[in-house]
């Protein structure tokens, strides 16, 4: 691989991106809803629509995100495991766990994010 | 205020006793340490007593609309739920605290606490959410059978009803029929203020440019208080209004009568005091050409039940107060004083004035 150090190895980015996508996915939703609101497009494409593309979008990028993490932990899922072995495989597993735990709370905040949208209709 | 007071009062039995017990050591005086838990439980009754104090016109828990209503059951149903996690968590911290430790049961412990730790908060939080914004969407709620529209001024209420018979305004009073559901329009001319009528509904915010919508449906007739939820400005505390909930046959009778111009004048003297000194450049009084829109319409001032928006019962002294010195009893009031007014021509505007009925 050529820029192995920057997306993959050693690389923290993988900690930051599932909330990175949740804050996306909130930024847009009220970006979406203002403005679908302000122009009148609802009679167009109902917003509700936009909504669910643009969660499970999120989710997927979510899920993707917790497919690499789960990768570089390995191993059976504990949720408060120790990993302190001062090695760079521990290094990995620790990052890779912590990032697994990380995409299960961005996917929980999605969801929340997105239930506003299913319960009222209108602007 | 009655419920502070009180408790602070009962307050300080237990804390004196517990000087005279530390006198005598506390070790060293069952009778007279028993002697002061039976204060604190008599302490805790009266405090559930006064918790029943917890009503009148700014109560929520008044339910006299069906928006409160709503609220108010959501308020328990949390209370109670909080009450039942709360003790079953102490219930837990005791147990923890007196058990021996069970190395070989850590796996269950450790499930255990990622259940009640992580998967069951996330679930209540999800279904608090849901069960909130499914009673925000019943608030919003449907077709009104009336209009009403509300401004929010520093520091009163602008109060417009659209009658068959023509425009209606008044201030600081908004009367509705009992049973409909009305539809108010919030706005502002100044600054952002914000409507409440805790005893009938929810919380609205009025905001220059914007209007915003909020629907009531008062089901108990009576006086319900109101308040300026958002800080305004100087007089914010004393931005007040009152909601009079009618059956609906009064509520028309008074509609009716509120859209008719004003009676005529009471004192002739009175009403050449009101045009000559300048109040119509602010004040309307429909049917006497004095047709200003700074501050309230007086047309059926002496229908109201109070001035200065909210804060004074509406009586001649009142009155004579206010115009003398408007500043004096709502500090920040923007009408200006007229100290300068002969006491008989203030008596003969007192006569006018309460008489516009």
């Amino acid at each position: 691989m050529k820029y192995e150090r920057i997306i993959d190895k050693g690389s923290v980015w993988v900690l930051a991106a599932p909330l990175t996508v949740w804050a996306g996915h909130f930024l847009l939703s009220y970006w979406v809803g203002a403005v679908w609101c302000a122009k009148g497009w609802g009679p167009l494409v109902d917003t509700r629509i936009v909504m669910v593309v643009l969660t499970l979008s999120a989710l997927l990028a979510v899920s993707l995100l917790a497919r690499i993490a789960r990768q570089r932990y390995r191993g059976v899922l504990v949720v408060d495991e120790a990993i302190d072995d001062p090695t760079e495989n521990g290094r990995t597993r620790f990052m890779g766990h912590v990032a697994l735990m990380l995409s299960v709370l961005a996917a929980v905040a999605i969801v929340m994010t997105f239930l506003p949208t299913l319960v009222f209709e209108r602007c | 205020m009655r419920f502070h007071a009180e408790v602070s009062a009962q307050g300080g039995g237990p804390r004196r006793d517990l000087g005279v017990v530390s006198e005598r050591k506390p070790w060293a005086a069952p009778a007279a340490f028993r002697q002061n838990r039976l204060r604190r439980i008599a302490a805790f009754s009266i405090c559930a007593l006064l918790l029943g104090g917890c009503e009148g016109a700014h109560s929520m828990l008044e339910g006299a609309g069906t928006g409160a209503a709503a609220v108010e059951r959501l308020f328990w149903v949390m209370l109670a739920a909080a009450a039942v996690i709360w003790a079953g968590i102490m219930a837990l911290a005791f147990h923890a605290a007196r058990i021996k430790a069970q190395p070989e049961r850590e796996d269950t412990a450790e499930k255990f606490v990622l259940l009640g730790g992580v998967v069951f908060p996330t679930v209540t939080l999800i279904a608090l959410l849901i069960a909130g914004m499914l009673l925000l969407r019943g608030m919003i709620g449907g077709e009104p059978d009336l209009h009403v529209a509300v401004e929010g001024e520093q520091w009163w209420w602008r109060v417009d009803y659209r009658t068959p018979d023509g425009d209606v305004s008044t201030a600081n009073e908004i009367r509705l029929p009992l049973g409909q559901t009305v539809e108010l329009s919030l706005t502002s001319t100044d600054v952002i203020h914000s409507f409440w009528a805790p005893a009938l509904g929810g919380k609205m915010d009025m905001i220059p440019g914007r209007t915003t919508t909020l629907k009531l449906t008062p089901v108990e007739a009576g006086r319900w208080g109101g308040v300026c939820a958002e800080f305004c400005g100087t007089a914010h505390a004393q931005m007040r209004f009152e909601i009079v909930v009618l059956p609906p046959e009064e509520f028309e009778t008074w509609l009716a009568a509120e859209a008719r111009p004003a009676a005529p004048a009471a004192s002739a003297d009175g009403q050449q005091v009101f045009l000559t000194a300048g109040c119509g450049a602010c004040h309307a009084v429909r049917g006497t050409g004095a047709a200003g829109t700074a501050g309230p319409d007086l047309t059926h001032l002496a229908a109201r039940a109070t001035i200065a928006s909210g804060i004074l019962p509406l009586t001649r002294e009142q009155l004579r107060a206010w115009i003398d010195d408007p500043d004096a009893v709502k500090p920040g009031a923007l009408m200006p004083a007229f100290p300068d007014l002969a006491p008989a021509q203030m008596e003969a505007l007192l006569d006018y004035l309460t008489g516009l009925t």
